[in-house]
């Protein structure tokens, strides 16, 4: 009886969407353990020196050396709806001011900038030695994201020229721990495709029943020419003897 | 569409949900370009793998437990 159910089968039925959950929870570690920041942070280090302009300068996050900050692992925990003050401090090379006017901070995401904050000056600071302060508070894009990003703090020269620049890592908690749109869209988008898979199976029905139950199709009519693959009825004397 | 094509395919969506999950949970960054693209191909094509194995499983094992009916005669 095919009917019948067994309850070795109504066990397994019953652990199908455990499984499916087991697989995607497996997915999240695996990828967690493929994490990059380890290797990024090996290529950043921590000089506070350009190799090309010998710029020396050093970015401090709400009074914190971003240098702190330059691996996955150790990024700032951030509360993005807060204010974050931002400081360039920058010298020369010994004999050689400079002339900057840009102090530049971008969030990046997928390559792109997704939030990008500057400071500025008319006509430039010129010295061998000066500082920006920045604040900068990232607004609706609270609401809208969580969780680890990479920020670049770069100065820029009056000729446009990137004099120094430091990548570094933030982890931004949305307003009480998970009130953002993105995670909340995910998880539920995440929920509904575990639902599919789990009911995947019942696809393998849908043929069957989907077939159509019309009548045959009706026999060529005897003048009716060939069809279109010439497999019609033969002309009058072909195929006799 | 079959049991397996229809778990691959939502298995593809899973796997880009997850990449993105991953990233806004503070697994990972998705900052660079070709990493992230790197991640986001790894996750649909993983994927895809899983549960279009899952879903196979699940539609024979479906068919096993619902025969078709015999065709009416007469």
């Amino acid at each position: 009886m095919g009917t019948v159910r067994t309850s070795a089968e109504r066990a397994r039925r019953r652990t199908a969407p455990l499984a499916v959950l087991l697989v995607v929870v497996l997915l999240l570690g695996a990828a967690g353990a493929f994490a990059p920041g380890a290797a990024r942070a090996a290529a950043i280090g921590c000089s506070n020196v350009s190799a090309k302009y010998g710029v020396n300068a050093t970015v401090t996050w709400n009074g914190v050396n971003v240098c702190s900050g330059g691996s996955a692992s150790s990024a700032f925990s951030v509360d993005l709806t807060q204010s974050i003050g931002l400081r360039y401090n920058w010298s020369g090379p010994l004999g050689h001011p400079l002339s900057l006017n840009d102090a530049r901070l971008q969030m990046f995401y997928f390559g792109f900038p997704l939030a990008t904050r500057d400071v500025t000056t008319v006509g430039g600071v010129q010295g061998p030695s000066g500082s920006f302060v920045m604040n900068w508070t990232p607004g609706v894009i609270a609401y809208v994201l969580e969780g680890l990003y990479g920020l670049t703090a770069s100065l820029l020269a009056t000729n446009g020229t990137t004099v120094f620049s430091e990548d570094f890592f933030v982890h931004a908690n949305a307003p009480y721990g998970i009130l953002a749109a993105l995670p909340i869209l995910l998880v539920v988008l995440g929920i509904y495709e575990v639902y599919n898979v789990a009911r995947s199976g019942r696809q393998a029905a849908l043929p069957k029943r989907a077939a159509p139950a019309g009548p045959p199709p009706p026999p060529p009519e005897p003048g009716a020419g060939p069809g279109p693959d010439g497999a019609g009825t033969p002309p009058p004397g072909a195929g006799g003897p | 569409m079959s049991a397996t094509s229809h778990g691959a395919a939502a298995g593809a969506v899973l796997g880009i949900v997850a990449v993105l999950l991953a990233q806004q949970l503070g697994l990972w960054s998705l900052s660079d370009l070709v990493t992230s693209v790197v991640y986001l191909v790894l996750g649909i094509v993983v994927g895809a793998a899983v549960c279009g194995a899952i879903g196979m499983a699940l539609g024979r094992r479906w068919v096993a437990s619902h025969p078709a009916e015999p065709p009416a005669h007469g």
